[in-house]
C-alpha cells in the first residue's frame, strides 16, 4: 500500500476563559483507509467533519493524538523533525482550495517552481530552469508565464501553477485540499481533468478533501465519508454514491441539487408558489 | 419550526420589479466602464427568479444596482420599477428610503457583514428601529418571531448570543430574518447558500421558497450553480460579461439549454449520475462586460462562433418559451454539440468526449 492510515485519532486542546478548565474536542477519531499505488481515494464530508484535519496530519502539518500512518509499510513519524519532513515533503505535497492565498504574492510563479526542484536536489543547477518549463508545460501554462505573480494570473492559472509546484518535488502523492471550489464553473472541468492526465501519465495517487459529491465521482475510486470526526461510511464511489448504507451519506446524496432537483423536490408546492412550468 | 410569521401589516401584499434596459458603469480612474449592460428583468411578487453566472457576469453588480449598494461613484441607467415607481428617477433620499424599507440583502458570507460584537437581538432589531420606528420592545418581540420563522431553535436565547456563537447556517438564517424584519417586497440573495454546507443549504432554498409563498416576496437568487437555480427558481437568467443571455423557465434550462454558453457550462459540470472520461471543457476564462470583446462577448470561447459574431451584438431573441442571445437561437445547437462531441473525441481546444 502507498499509504495506509490507522485508527487515527486527533483531540484538540479548548480552553475557555481565563482560568477555564481545557476540554477536548475529538476532531477526528477512528479513521482508517488504504490508498494503493496510483489509486485515488476522496474524503467526503460537511464543515468540522474532520477531513481536512486528517490530511494535515498525513502531510506531517498535524500530529495525530493515536494512530499511524504508512507510507510503502512503513510509519510515518506523528511529529516529524526537519530531515523527516523534506523526505515526506518528497512523497507527498499538498494543493490548496485557493491558490492565490497559498502562492506567495510577491514571487514569480517560476520561482516557486523552482525552489522546490533546487530544495530537493532534484535536477543539476543548470538543469532546474529546463525542468520549471517542463514542469509548466505539463500543467498546461504558458512558459512565459514563469515571470507572472499569481495577482496577474486568473484563479485557473493560478491554480495549475500551484499543482506545478507540488509536482516539482515528484511525489507519490498529491493531497488536493478542495481543488477547484475555488474557481469559476467553466475553469473547473479544466482543472479535474488535468489532475485525471496527471494521475494517468505520472502514475500518481490522489487524495482528495471535498465536499462536492460530483468532483468525487469524477475524481476518485473509493470515499470515505466522515461526519463529526467519525468515518461513517467507505467504499468504492460506485457503490457509496449509488446506494449509501448510512443515513448521513443518504443525505448528503440528497441534498445535492442535481438529485433534489431530479426527485421532484422543485414541484412541491413549498417552492413553487404559483403554478410553475409544468 | 414555527409555520407563522410575524404579523406584517398586509402579509401577501408582494410588489413587483422590474429592470427595463439597465446599464451601469463604474468609475475607473477618470472612465465610466459598464459592468452590467442593457439588462431586462423582471420579478412578480412572490416569485423566484435565479440570476446565474460566473466571475464578472455582473450578477452581483445587478443586485447591488436593485439594492442601492454600488460603489462610489457609480452610475446606472435606464429604469428600475419597483411596483411601477422608477427607483432611479427619484431624489437620492426617496429612493434610499425605499431601497431600505422594500429591498433586503443577504450576502454570501454572513461573517462578513455582521458585526461581531453586536448580538444577535441588536442586529435584528436595528433596522425596525430605524426604519419602522418601533419602540425597544416592539422590535425585540418581533424579532422573535422572525427568528422563530426562519427555523431558529430558542429565539429569545438567541437574541442574546453573538455571531461566533452560532454556526455559519444559524448565522445565515439570522442574515435572513434580518433582511426580512423591515418586510422588504423583494430579497436579493447573492451566493446566499455557497459558504454553507450542501445540507444546509437544502434547508435554507426551502425556507426561501417557503418565505416567497407564505410573504409574497420576491426573491432574486444569485448563484455560480445552474443546478441549484434549475431546483429553487421559476425562471432562470444566465449572465455573461454583463448582459443577460439566456432567460428560461427553470426546468427547461437544465433539460434544453439554448446559449451555446448554457450548453457549454452544463455540459462541464461533472455530475454525481456517473464519471465521465473527460469533461468537455469550455477553453479560456470568463471575462467581465469592462473587458469583453466587440461582437458576442463570449464569441473567442464559443465553438459556434459565426464571423457575424466577432462584429455584432445579437438581440435578445423568443425561442422555445424563453429569450436567448445569439444569433444561432434557432438552430439546435446542443444536439449539434453531442455529435460534434462523439466526432472530435479529445482533440481540439474543447475537449469535448461527451461520456
Amino acid at each position: 500500500m502507498l499509504l495506509s492510515v490507522e485508527g487515527l485519532r486527533k483531540d484538540f486542546r479548548l480552553r475557555s476563559g481565563l482560568l477555564g478548565r481545557s476540554t477536548r474536542l475529538q476532531a477526528v477519531q477512528n479513521v482508517s483507509f488504504d490508498i494503493p499505488a496510483s489509486g485515488s481515494l476522496a474524503i467526503v464530508g460537511e464543515t468540522g467533519s474532520g477531513k481536512t484535519t486528517v490530511a494535515r496530519i498525513i502531510v506531517g502539518l498535524e500530529s495525530p493524538t493515536s494512530g499511524v500512518v504508512r507510507a510503502d509499510g512503513t510509519a510515518l513519524s506523528p511529529s516529524p523533525g526537519p530531515g523527516e519532513r523534506r523526505g515526506r515533503a518528497r512523497m507527498m505535497q499538498m494543493v490548496f482550495q485557493n491558490p492565490v492565498l497559498s502562492l506567495d504574492p510577491r514571487q514569480e510563479i517560476g520561482k516557486a517552481i523552482h525552489e522546490v526542484v533546487a530544495f530537493h536536489r532534484l535536477r543539476a543547477p543548470e538543469e532546474c530552469e529546463e525542468r520549471v518549463h517542463e514542469l509548466l508545460a505539463a500543467v498546461g501554462l504558458d512558459v512565459k508565464l514563469a515571470q507572472s505573480r499569481p495577482q496577474n494570473l486568473s484563479g485557473g492559472q493560478c491554480q495549475r501553477a500551484a499543482i506545478a509546484r507540488a509536482l516539482a518535488a515528484e511525489p507519490d502523492l498529491l493531497v488536493l485540499d478542495e481543488p477547484v471550489s475555488a474557481l469559476d464553473v467553466s475553469t473547473q472541468a479544466q482543472i479535474l481533468n488535468l489532475l485525471a492526465d496527471l494521475k494517468e501519465a505520472l502514475g500518481i495517487s490522489l487524495l482528495t478533501i471535498s465536499h462536492d459529491l460530483a468532483l468525487v465521482r469524477q475524481l476518485a475510486d473509493d470515499v470515505v465519508v466522515m461526519c463529526k470526526g467519525e468515518m461513517v461510511e467507505s467504499g468504492s464511489v460506485d457503490e457509496v454514491l449509488t446506494h449509501p448504507r448510512h443515513d448521513y451519506t443518504r443525505r448528503l446524496v440528497e441534498a445535492v441539487p442535481e438529485i433534489m432537483s431530479h426527485a421532484g423536490v422543485r414541484d412541491a408546492a413549498v417552492l413553487e408558489p404559483d403554478a410553475g412550468p409544468s | 419550526m414555527s409555520e407563522n410569521l410575524p404579523p406584517s401589516g398586509d402579509a401577501r401584499r408582494g410588489k413587483a420589479l422590474r429592470l427595463q434596459d439597465v446599464t451601469t458603469y463604474l468609475r475607473v480612474g477618470k472612465e465610466l466602464k459598464p459592468v452590467i449592460l442593457r439588462v431586462d428583468l423582471h420579478l412578480e411578487p412572490g416569485e423566484i427568479v435565479g440570476l446565474v453566472g460566473e466571475s464578472g457576469s455582473g450578477k452581483s453588480m445587478t443586485a447591488r444596482t436593485i439594492g442601492g449598494v454600488l460603489p462610489k461613484g457609480a452610475v446606472a441607467e435606464g429604469q428600475l420599477l419597483l411596483d411601477g415607481q422608477d427607483l432611479l428617477t427619484m431624489s437620492h433620499r426617496d429612493r434610499r428610503e425605499v431601497q431600505a424599507k422594500e429591498i433586503g440583502f443577504v450576502f454570501q458570507d454572513p461573517r462578513a457583514y455582521i458585526d461581531p460584537l453586536w448580538r444577535v437581538g441588536d442586529h435584528m432589531t436595528e433596522a425596525m428601529r430605524v426604519h419602522l420606528g418601533m419602540s425597544k420592545s416592539q422590535a425585540r418581540s418581533a424579532a422573535v418571531e422572525l427568528l422563530d420563522a426562519v427555523g431558529i431553535d430558542q429565539p429569545e436565547r438567541r437574541l442574546h448570543q453573538f455571531p461566533d456563537e452560532l454556526s455559519g447556517g444559524m448565522l445565515q438564517r439570522v442574515m435572513i430574518a434580518g433582511a426580512l424584519s423591515v418586510n422588504p417586497s423583494v430579497l436579493l440573495a447573492d451566493e446566499a447558500t455557497t459558504a454553507v454546507d450542501v445540507t444546509t443549504q437544502a434547508e435554507i432554498v426551502k425556507l426561501l421558497g417557503r418565505l416567497s409563498v407564505e410573504r409574497g416576496l420576491s426573491v432574486l437568487f444569485i448563484t455560480h450553480d445552474l443546478a441549484l437555480a434549475d431546483m429553487v427558481c421559476s425562471r432562470v437568467c444566465v449572465m455573461y460579461a454583463g448582459r443577460i443571455v439566456e432567460v428560461r423557465e427553470g426546468r427547461q434550462i437544465f433539460d434544453d439549454p439554448i446559449h451555446p454558453y448554457t450548453i457549454d457550462l452544463l455540459a462541464a459540470r461533472p455530475t454525481i449520475a456517473h464519471r465521465v472520461t473527460r469533461l468537455p471543457v469550455i477553453k479560456g476564462v470568463p471575462t467581465s462586460a469592462m473587458d469583453a470583446p466587440p461582437g458576442c462577448p463570449f464569441h473567442p470561447r464559443c465553438r459556434f462562433a459565426l464571423d457575424e459574431c466577432r462584429s455584432g451584438v445579437p438581440a435578445m431573441v423568443p425561442v422555445r418559451g424563453g429569450t436567448v442571445r445569439c444569433f444561432r437561437a434557432n438552430e439546435d445547437l446542443a444536439a449539434v454539440s453531442s455529435e460534434q462531441a462523439v466526432a472530435s473525441s479529445t482533440k481540439g481546444g474543447h475537449d469535448a468526449a461527451l461520456g
